[in-house]
């Protein structure tokens, strides 16, 4: 079958764009066509995926000009946010659509001004799942999001965990480079991963270390993500580094920004901790506990069911208690590692075989019928088209050429732009070359006796022959030409005298207008 | 029809085989084939049916050959199918045997010589209110020829027909009115294989196939001829051109030339003909188009052009006549109109599209399921066997 999906853009790193791949890997080895459609041109993905890719506009999909996306049996529209192409949904009439929510940040929660009426817009724009047949969605707390805010019917909404490449985020030793430069060597390490968002609570994290350095004084927090790429990040960041100043521990406080490896961070920390608020999933809660370090994280959002029983769960919004539970996990070595064993073996229900595994049954559940594979037709050659075309010509029988053809033509298909007397002359003229031509090109010498007939053919064609091509095929070149010349020498005579026309009707308007000119002098 | 039923029947472990008459064409074969896995013996004799009207009742030697059959497979059970083209012989043979016996229904034979009721002047006929014919028969095909007290002849002999099976309640009320006992009648849905779709080989039906959606497309699937009411699309198409943006009509059959030439005489964009289009490629360009018609104005029994667009999850335009209205939900699998309205039919195809687009893909995938829960092979074998089963009991 044909398979569309459908997303603002396509950037390798990032958590969307990590999906759509796994989905194009997936439905590859299914055996279906698949095709990605992006707004803004993919960044960094493999050349097997870019070449499945197409830069599309919103015009170009509702108006049927991509023939795979008219034609396609199952559409994956992936909703990071608002964004153009998500408004084809609205027209599809064939077909399965799957809306693919990968959650919105409550613009409550954003922390900032800068950007909050985009996620509003964002908000908005997930009342688009009603177009759809079907939700995916990557926890049970967006699930209930959806049915608590939209009203969609929880039996049309897919639970699907994303995937963690459990085979990249495996338990390790600490890199002594990253040791070395972070100045690690004899710290406890307490480590976030995520974008320095406000509802990540950056703040509480900074208030936390504070809680716990006074107990453990050799702990740093490191902080591992991207804070500069959207503005509503920095003023954020700015006043974490103020409090941490405040608070003495600004040394403490290692601020990484984005970074190209992830594992090797994870191998450095002691304790996973987020205060976020809100979380759709949280992928790297799951790539901690692939780690084998041990999560503390508030109890909001899709966390706790992330996380099951494999982590420590605090209160949202308070610091002491993330610092009493962090203090916890690194004082007690056998809580500390029961939860890094339940955390491994949590991890496996986010693997890539069980992502495709849920994956298809939701596709089969999903789709319910297909149209045909048409194989694109074979593309017939320039020249060899060319070489057909006489030859088609050629073996037609027709013994006289209608002289007239092309006048009746034109007479029959009168194009309504042109203006009626421009008509009347070009079928003049059209008429007067296609007469002009006598030299009966298409006749064929042949016989209709029976039998006979073809040799008969063969001897007309054989006495004629010396006649004709000496000496009466020349003359009737010349009458040829003449006929054409006198033709063209009409065309040009018409030509003229409708522009002379034409410019008599101008020359008389003007002399009107000066005429009414001296009059107005003359008064 | 009958093949699958039998293919279906062995498969589960049931012993069936065919036997196949067609004294309508003649041929003068006598032989046994291996169609598939199904054992089919197959009877054409050297003379075509007589125009003897007692001979079109019942034919001798067609008599002779069932005989001959039931003695050699010596069967528990004999279920006829479309009988018009084996006269009523089967019927006395099995009574001879005392061989219990079902006939599936598959038009309105024993109620009417053309099979239809269905007047010359292209009204209907009340088989109550004509118990000895009405005589105005229309005969431009698949006539046959009358006897006197016809019905009542036929009636004495299918007297020893256990069920007749019927795929449709309306052909049972019809046979009711016309004096048979409902209590004798079994509705059985036919049921189709949701088979896979082949690509198609025409290189029109490829096209139409890869410009779905591109257009409004309406398919005309069947014979033209005038009982399947292709006078009321002819009527209806200055009306779509009109008002349907993006019209297009898609005629896959052959029929009479007189309506094929009024199709003909419509702007080649807008009105398609394809011709016979296999029966396997079909199913291509009903998943194609976005409705497919059936307008008949003759009682219909259980059109097998609603069952395999349903499966295909195409919505069905039908007309309210005879068993369409059972198999379509107005609004949500298709939509009905009163035989014969142009102008109803325009409306309904307007109404279609002027829903939003999730509607009709709603409407498509209801389709599917409600072929996938009441059209399909294994459910009507189901039923099948239960009536079998009782047929043998009683």
């Amino acid at each position: 079958m044909k398979v569309s999906l459908i997303n603002l853009n396509l950037v390798a790193e990032d958590a969307i764009g990590t999906c759509i791949i796994n989905q194009v890997h997936f439905f590859r080895r299914r055996g279906d066509d698949v095709h990605v459609y992006v707004l803004h041109p993919p960044h960094n993905v493999p050349t097997d995926i870019e070449e499945v890719t197409s830069v599309v506009t919103l015009r170009e999909l509702i108006e049927g000009q991509e023939e795979h996306f008219r034609l396609s049996d199952l559409y994956i529209y992936h909703y990071p946010g608002r964004h153009a192409l998500m408004e084809s949904i609205r027209g599809i009439d064939r077909g399965t659509v799957i809306f693919y929510y990968h959650n919105v940040t409550p613009p409550e929660l954003w922390g900032s001004d800068i950007g909050r009426d985009a996620l509003m817009r964002d908000i908005e724009g997930s009342a688009l799942v009603h177009y759809a047949d079907l939700c995916i969605t990557p926890s049970p707390f967006n699930k209930q999001d959806l049915v608590d805010r939209l009203g969609y019917a929880p039996d049309r909404i897919c639970v699907l965990p994303l995937a963690v490449a459990l085979e990249q985020f495996t338990p390790g030793d600490r890199d002594p480079k990253l040791v070395q430069r972070y100045e690690l060597e004899g710290q406890q390490v307490l480590l976030f991963v995520g974008r320095m968002a406000g509802n990540k609570r950056i703040d509480i994290l900074i208030e936390a270390l504070a809680r716990v350095k006074s107990q453990i004084p050799n702990t740093k927090l490191l902080l591992v993500g991207d804070d500069r790429s959207n503005p509503a990040f920095r003023p954020i960041v700015a006043d974490a580094r103020a409090r941490a100043a405040e608070l003495g521990i600004a040394r403490d406080v290692i601020w990484t920004g984005r970074v190209d490896e992830l594992p090797p961070y994870f191998r450095l920390a002691d304790v996973y901790v987020t205060a976020s608020l809100h979380e759709g999933f949280g992928q790297p809660l799951v790539e901690a506990m692939a780690c084998g370090v041990p999560v503390v994280a508030a109890r909001a959002g899709a966390m706790p069911w992330v996380l099951g029983d494999a982590g420590l769960l605090c209160e949202p919004g308070s610091a002491d208690d993330l610092a009493e539970k962090v203090l916890t996990v690194l004082r007690d070595t056998g809580l500390r590692q029961t939860l890094i064993e339940r955390g491994l073996e949590r991890v496996q229900a986010f693997s890539l075989e069980r992502y495709e595994a849920n994956l298809a049954e939701i596709v089969e559940k999903a789709v319910t019928h297909t149209l045909p594979e048409i194989p694109p037709e074979p593309v017939v050659e320039a020249g060899r088209e060319a070489e057909i075309q006489p030859a088609a010509e050629a073996g037609e029988e027709t013994q006289i050429q209608p002289p007239t053809e092309a006048g009746e033509e034109a007479q029959t298909q009168p194009a309504p732009v042109i203006p009626r007397d421009e008509l009347v002359l070009s079928i003049l003229s059209d008429e007067i070359m296609a007469q002009s031509d006598i030299a009966l090109r298409g006749y064929v010498v042949r016989s209709r006796v029976p039998l006979l007939g073809p040799f008969i053919a063969w001897v007309r064609r054989n006495l004629t022959s010396h006649l004709r091509e000496p000496y009466l095929d020349p003359m009737i070149e010349r009458q040829v030409a003449l006929n054409r010349r006198m033709a063209e020498w009409m065309q040009r005579a018409v030509a003229l005298w409708t522009a002379s026309i034409q410019r008599q009707a101008e020359l008389e308007a003007r002399v009107e207008a000066l005429e009414a000119q001296i009059e107005a002098l003359s008064h | 029809m009958v093949y699958n039923t039998c293919h279906g029947l062995l498969q589960r472990g049931v012993d069936a085989s065919i036997l196949m008459i067609n004294a309508r064409i003649p041929g003068g074969q006598d032989r046994y084939r291996d169609v598939q896995g199904v054992p089919v013996h197959e009877v054409t004799y050297r003379s075509h049916l007589p125009g003897n009207p007692f001979l079109q009742t019942f034919d001798p030697r067609i008599y002779r050959d069932v005989m001959a059959e039931i003695r050699r497979v010596q069967p528990d059970l004999v279920h006829v199918h479309n009988v018009s083209g084996a006269t009523l012989a089967p019927f006395v043979a099995c009574r001879r045997v005392n061989v219990p016996v079902l006939l599936t229904l598959h038009d309105h034979w024993l109620l009417c010589p053309n099979n239809m009721l269905y007047k010359g002047d292209g009204a209907l006929c009340d088989p109550a209110e004509h118990p000895r014919g009405c005589s105005h028969c229309f005969r431009r095909q698949d006539f046959w020829a009358n006897i006197p007290w016809r019905r009542q002849i036929f009636a004495r002999l299918v007297q020893n027909v256990r069920f007749f099976i019927s795929p449709s309640q309306k052909l049972v009320d019809l046979h009711v009115a016309a004096g048979y006992n409902p209590a004798r009648f079994r509705v059985v849905p036919n049921g189709i294989k949701p088979a896979l779709f082949q690509t198609p080989s025409d290189s029109l039906v490829r096209e139409y196939v890869r410009e779905s959606g591109l257009f409004r497309t309406l398919l005309l699937a069947g014979a033209m001829v005038e009982s399947k009411g292709i006078k009321t699309v002819i009527e209806a198409l200055p009306l779509l051109a009109r008002y349907v943006d993006r019209f297009r009509l898609l005629v896959a059959g052959r029929g009479e030339d007189r309506f094929l030439a009024a199709l003909r005489r419509f702007d080649p964009s807008v009105v398609k003909l394809l011709g016979q289009v296999p029966f396997q490629e079909m199913r291509a360009l009903y998943a194609a188009t976005d409705l497919t018609v059936i307008p008949s104005v003759w009682y219909e029994n259980s059109p097998m052009v609603i069952y395999e667009s349903m499966l295909a999850g195409t919505p069905v335009l039908g007309s309210a006549i005879g068993g369409i209205p059972e198999l379509i939900q107005h609004g949500e699998t298709g939509y009905l109109f009163s035989p014969g309205d142009a102008v109803a039919l325009t409306e309904r195809v307007i109404q279609h599209f002027a829903r939003s687009a999730p509607e009709r893909r709603a409407m498509r995938r209801r389709c599917v399921e409600f072929a996938h829960t009441h059209m399909t092979l294994d459910r009507y074998l189901d039923r099948l066997q239960q009536v079998y089963d009782e047929a043998l009991e009683a």
